[in-house]
């Protein structure tokens, strides 16, 4: 049927980000599905993709409040909290850059934590450390960051 | 700046116990433990800090908002119970009441026999086994013969219960424990034990005397009463459910029972069955003495801690009679001895016979010495029994080069019934460097680990420590195996011993085992290609991204033949090729693709699209030196980019064909008012968000796969499935417009929005809204099919409504605020606006005046609701909650006013917080919801193993 021949030709390339975040989370809240197991590897990528998407948005709001002309009618008064969050994300993604070259596995925790959402749990299966580890970096992460923000 | 903690190593012991301290005493804590180190101590109370700051800095999740919310909230609809059937559902006039097991062939439920007021289990069939042409008509021909069966000592067979495509069987219920239960590993005193067996014995009389075979006899088919009566379940089963014969030349009654069930019991299976030869009543007088045996001695006469090994004791060894406890009688003993001949017709060949030794028992000594029989040369069993399970590989060879120096075969390697191939993003299929063993990745039993399977074994055997592991991949000598194992690259020796960690790899790796006993991988954390000695250490960095070019990612290595050159894998965004990184560290791009593996000969193969492409590859020069073919398609791969395929150094190549993972799957059913269901004759698939056609006859849907998610349009009376659209991305949410002619849909293609295509495909696809940012999802149309309603998914929790008139692309919102509101719907006489808004805390359906939402707002649901459906007609509006579809009756004369709504039938609507996935028919007399169906599971998985396969691509590769 149309659906096996559709397979066959594979379809095109969509390992776009977006392909990639939407099949994590269908993947991360499929679990009812007992044969995926790796999980953390799930959580890593879609965390990552996140931080990527999330930026990338944000960027594009960002363009677009500096003049940038989409054709876009914004929609009342909305564009304004999103450009808030927009500078605040993208300030925070300027930060990680920095602070993962101080410290990899804390701008990893953070993709995981502030990006993507994932639970301590979630995190330390994402990036192979334990719960408390997960609890502990993310409060170092977080100082670390308010620091810098500051 | 911060000063950095890892300058001081205790720093990290200090913060867990500080943060295991209660708040107030953290502080004073910290001061004592870091005495004069005043900087250190800033740098903790820091951090500490922040266990107890509540200022919304940085809060989990708090990029969240702005537009991913809709992905994430229709990700969370689909709830798989893999149930065919609900508590209320009906078959025929069986009412459902609770799942009591599932097995094999389909579930088994209590229900309620509405006609005869009593309780029956039914025994519903897979969709699976109920589509196979033939397997219908004769398992309803094999459970009239099983119905006429009738003894206190066998759960009866009533006869069989159909619904649409549900088939069931309704079978007599029975309550309390089964012997397996009751023996869990331990003997029952020889007179519990006789006494049992003599009713068992008498029930199986009765069967044989009207020529039926149970074939399937075991401890967990018989069920024991509290008053010591038995009853024997699933008489005849095993033959009534049996596929078609495996081989073409065989005769039915030669595989009697299917593989599953041959696999699951080869404890009680006799040496004919273990065969597959042809069976009659001795089979189950054997299985007979293997249950009283067992009942005896505590332990089962003939156990293994494989398959294997079990039914090697069936055809070899005879079970150990001196276990037997002292006081059983001579009788019993004989009897054993006689049901456990392995030659049938030197067994005992009537049951009946078997109640004359129960008389017969009474306390005695011990009898002769079992005469040894005659051993068989295992090595010819194992292959027949192979045969028979369908375990050993079928040599098929399709095709035979005459050129090439070294033949090309092609193989099926099947796996055991019941293990499920599971890929992920690492490759799920290893090939040893001289093609002779395939490791890959499954789950038996709903546990995934690792598989090794020789080519010259009969079977599949797990690797130990290799639980949940991924990315498999082989030591150039072939004696150990690497692989990911959460996050930790682990390798073991495949000659035994236990799996050691070489390194942390969190994210997932993809890696290869070079010739100089290194390791290189990459994780998608680490991001880049690293390398680690294989007896474990420290990995060093190999590559750097050039985020110039937009790299995120390399991945996927693998070794050139001189030990010192890598092929990888380089995204880039949405673009990715397969490269080299030469020894001097510089990285040449070799072609669009990914996941490329080096032949002898000089060929790269690696993906391109989801299928394996080839190209001639001059190693030296490290170049391309001809175009690139495809070569294999129907290849299983991940998001395009890993393909589960696997190649060894003689050129084999095995791969694991597409479409064996279990997916979640949903149907399309009609209800009428009454809740009775009609299930649309359309094969169930990854269906979700539907709409019905305004005339009823087509019904356009979102079919999701792999990462690709296209709306599609389903012919319901032509029964056809036709794409409408075909960007590599999201497409989902299909509008049809009132008139018929045209469906619009949401795209996240390159400059997303919604857009609105012809229905029947035809003509271009035209832009309705833009956006740079929130979701815009279609609902529905006014009446007039000029305005388009949809929803603006502003962040996961909040949504507004809004309408856009093309073909002016201004998006103008109706309705705002710091909650979710969506899937309206505008009456059929234009004036009235349906909603769904949890602003009070929970969704309820609202109406409100339409264009001038402002003037009022009414609210119908009482109890909860989703999803408002107006009639044809204007008088009713439907919505849904969780247990069903309700109907609240509406007037308009003066206002809006409605009835307190009725609820129409109870059904698990599928949908999740976007609302439920149904539609009303154009009479408002039926409705078609989207069900969950079981999850699609292949009878038995298989890999493919080419021979040789280079011999073949290079000639392909040369041809002019």
């Amino acid at each position: 049927m149309a659906r096996a021949q559709l397979r066959r030709r594979g379809g095109r390339d969509s390992l776009e980000t977006a392909g990639l975040v939407n099949e994590a989370y269908l993947r991360l809240v499929d679990q009812t599905r007992a044969t995926w197991r790796d999980r953390g590897h799930f959580f890593a990528v879609s965390a990552m993709a996140m931080r990527q998407i999330i930026v990338d948005h944000a960027r594009r709001r960002a363009r677009l409040k500096r003049g940038g002309d989409r054709g876009v009618v914004p929609l009342d008064d909305v564009h304004e909290p999103a450009a808030r969050e927009s500078h605040q994300v993208l300030e925070i993604d300027r930060a990680l850059t920095k602070l993962a070259s101080v410290n990899e596995r804390l701008a990893r925790l953070v993709e995981c934590r502030y990006f993507a959402g994932l639970t301590e749990e979630e995190t330390a299966a994402a990036l192979g450390m334990s719960v408390r580890t997960a609890q502990r970096e993310w409060f170092k992460a977080k100082a670390w960051l308010r620091r810098e923000l500051a | 700046m911060m000063p950095d903690l890892t300058r001081w190593p205790h720093a990290d012991q200090l913060l867990d116990e500080a943060l295991a301290l209660p708040a107030h005493e953290r502080d004073a804590f910290l001061r004592r433990a870091t005495g004069a180190d005043a900087e250190l101590l800033a740098a903790l109370q820091a951090v500490v800090a922040e266990a107890a700051s509540h200022d919304g800095f940085l809060v989990p999740g708090g990029a969240l908002s702005g537009t991913l919310g809709e992905e994430v909230v229709q990700s969370l609809g689909p709830e798989e119970s893999g149930l065919l059937l609900t508590p209320g559902a009906r078959v025929e006039h069986y009412e459902i009441v609770a799942l009591i097991g599932r097995g094999g062939m389909g579930e088994v439920y209590r229900a309620r026999d509405q006609r005869l007021h009593r309780d029956v289990a039914l025994k519903v069939l897979r969709a699976r086994f109920a589509r196979e042409p033939g397997r219908i008509a004769r398992f309803q021909r094999e459970a009239r013969t099983l119905a006429s069966l009738s003894h206190s000592g066998i759960g009866a067979i009533y006869g069989v219960a159909e619904d649409g495509e549900i088939e069931a069987l309704v079978l007599e219920l029975v309550e309390g424990p089964t012997l397996a239960q009751c023996l869990d590993a331990r003997a029952l005193p020889v007179s519990e034990a006789l006494a049992i067996g003599r009713r068992v014995a008498e029930a199986i009389e009765a069967a044989h005397a009207r020529g039926i075979l149970h074939r399937d006899l075991k401890p967990a088919n018989i069920k024991l009463a509290p008053d010591g009566a038995i009853k024997i379940l699933d008489f005849g089963l095993a033959k009534a459910l049996a596929p078609e014969p495996l081989w073409p030349n065989s005769d039915e009654d030669l595989t009697g029972e299917s593989p599953g069930i041959l696999l699951g019991t080869p404890a009680y299976m006799s040496p004919e069955q273990v065969r597959g030869e042809p069976v009659d009543e001795r089979a189950d007088i054997w299985a007979f003495g293997c249950i009283v045996y067992e009942m005896l001695a505590g332990v089962r006469a003939f156990p293994g801690a494989s398959a294997t090994e079990v039914m090697a004791r069936v055809l070899e060894r005879n079970p150990d009679f001196d276990a037997l406890p002292a006081s059983t009688p001579e009788s019993i003993r004989r009897l054993l001895r006689r049901a456990l001949e392995k030659n049938p017709r030197r067994r005992l060949g009537h049951i009946g016979d078997a109640l004359l030794e129960f008389d017969d028992a009474s306390p005695a000594g011990r009898g002769p010495a079992v005469a040894a029989v005659p051993p068989r040369l295992l090595q010819a069993m194992l292959v027949l029994m192979g045969l028979a399970l369908g375990v050993l590989a079928t040599f098929l060879v399709l095709r035979r080069e005459a050129a090439p120096s070294r033949s090309v075969s092609r193989f099926m390697v099947p796996l055991p019934a019941g293990d499920i191939p599971v890929t992920g993003f690492q490759p799920a299929v290893a090939l040893s460097p001289d093609g002779r063993t395939i490791v890959y990745r499954a789950s038996r039993n709903g546990a995934v680990q690792l598989f090794r399977r020789d080519l010259d074994a009969l079977e599949p055997r797990p690797i130990e420590g290799t639980e949940n592991a991924t990315g498999p991949f082989f030591s150039p000598d072939g004696r150990s195996l690497g692989f990911d194992s959460d996050g930790v690259l682990k390798r073991v020796s495949l000659t035994g011993g236990s799996p050691v960690v070489i390194c942390q790899a969190p994210g997932g790796a993809t890696a290869a085992w070079l010739p100089d006993d290194s390791i290189v991988f990459a994780t998608n954390t680490g991001r880049v290609l690293q390398r680690v000695p294989a007896s474990g250490g420290a990995p060093v960095p190999l590559t750097a991204l050039d985020t110039s070019r937009g790299a995120t990612l390399h991945l996927l290595p693998q070794g050139l033949p001189d030990g010192r050159t890598l092929l990888f894998t380089i995204v880039s965004g949405a673009g990715r090729h397969i490269a080299l990184r030469l020894p001097s560290g510089e990285i040449r791009v070799l072609a669009e693709g990914t996941h490329a593996r080096f032949l002898p000969g000089g060929i790269l193969v690696f993906s391109r699209s989801g299928s394996l492409w080839g190209a001639p590859f001059d190693a030296v020069r490290h170049a391309l030196t001809g175009p690139a073919v495809p070569l294999v398609e129907g290849i299983e791969h991940t998001d395009n980019a890993v393909l589960h395929f696997a190649t060894a150094s003689d050129g084999s190549l095995t791969y694991l064909p597409a479409g064996q993972e279990v997916g979640s799957v949903q149907r399309l059913v009609w209800f009428d008012r009454s809740g009775r269901q009609t299930d649309v004759d359309l094969e169930p698939g990854p269906y979700t968000r539907v709409s019905l056609s305004p005339d009823d006859r087509a019904v356009a849907l979102t079919q999701r796969e792999r990462g690709n998610t296209d709306v599609w349009v389903a012919n319901l009376e032509r029964r056809t499935l036709s794409r409408l659209t075909f960007e590599p991305t999201i497409e989902t949410m299909p509008t049809w417009s009132p008139d018929g002619t045209r469906i619009a849909f949401r795209s996240e293609r390159e400059g997303p929005g919604i857009f609105v295509r012809d229905a029947q495909g035809a003509g271009p696809t035209e832009r309705l809204t833009s956006t740079d940012g929130p979701i815009h999802s279609p609902y529905s149309w006014t009446p007039d099919g000029r305005t388009l309603l949809l929803a603006v998914f502003r962040s996961f929790r909040q949504q507004a409504i809004a309408s856009v008139t093309p073909p002016d692309q201004t998006v103008r919102v109706l309705l705002d605020g710091e909650f979710a509101q969506l899937d309206p719907h505008v009456s059929p006489d234009g004036r009235w606006l349906a909603y769904q808004s949890d602003e009070s805390g929970r969704f309820e359906v609202y109406v409100r005046p339409y264009p001038e939402v402002r003037a009022g707002r009414w609210q119908v649901s009482t109890a909860g609701g989703t999803s408002p459906r107006w009639s044809r007609d204007g008088r009713e509006l439907f919505f849904v909650d969780e247990s069903g579809l309700l109907s609240a009756a509406v007037s308009v004369g003066g206002g809006f006013a409605a009835a307190p709504p009725r609820r129409l039938f109870r059904v698990k609507p599928f949908g999740g917080r976007l609302g439920a996935d149904y539609e009303v028919s154009a009479d408002g007399r039926r409705f078609l919801f989207i069900l969950g169906a079981p999850a699609r599971a292949p009878a038995t998985a298989e890999l493919v193993y080419v021979q040789h396969w280079a011999e073949e691509v290079r000639a392909q590769l040369t041809q002019p």
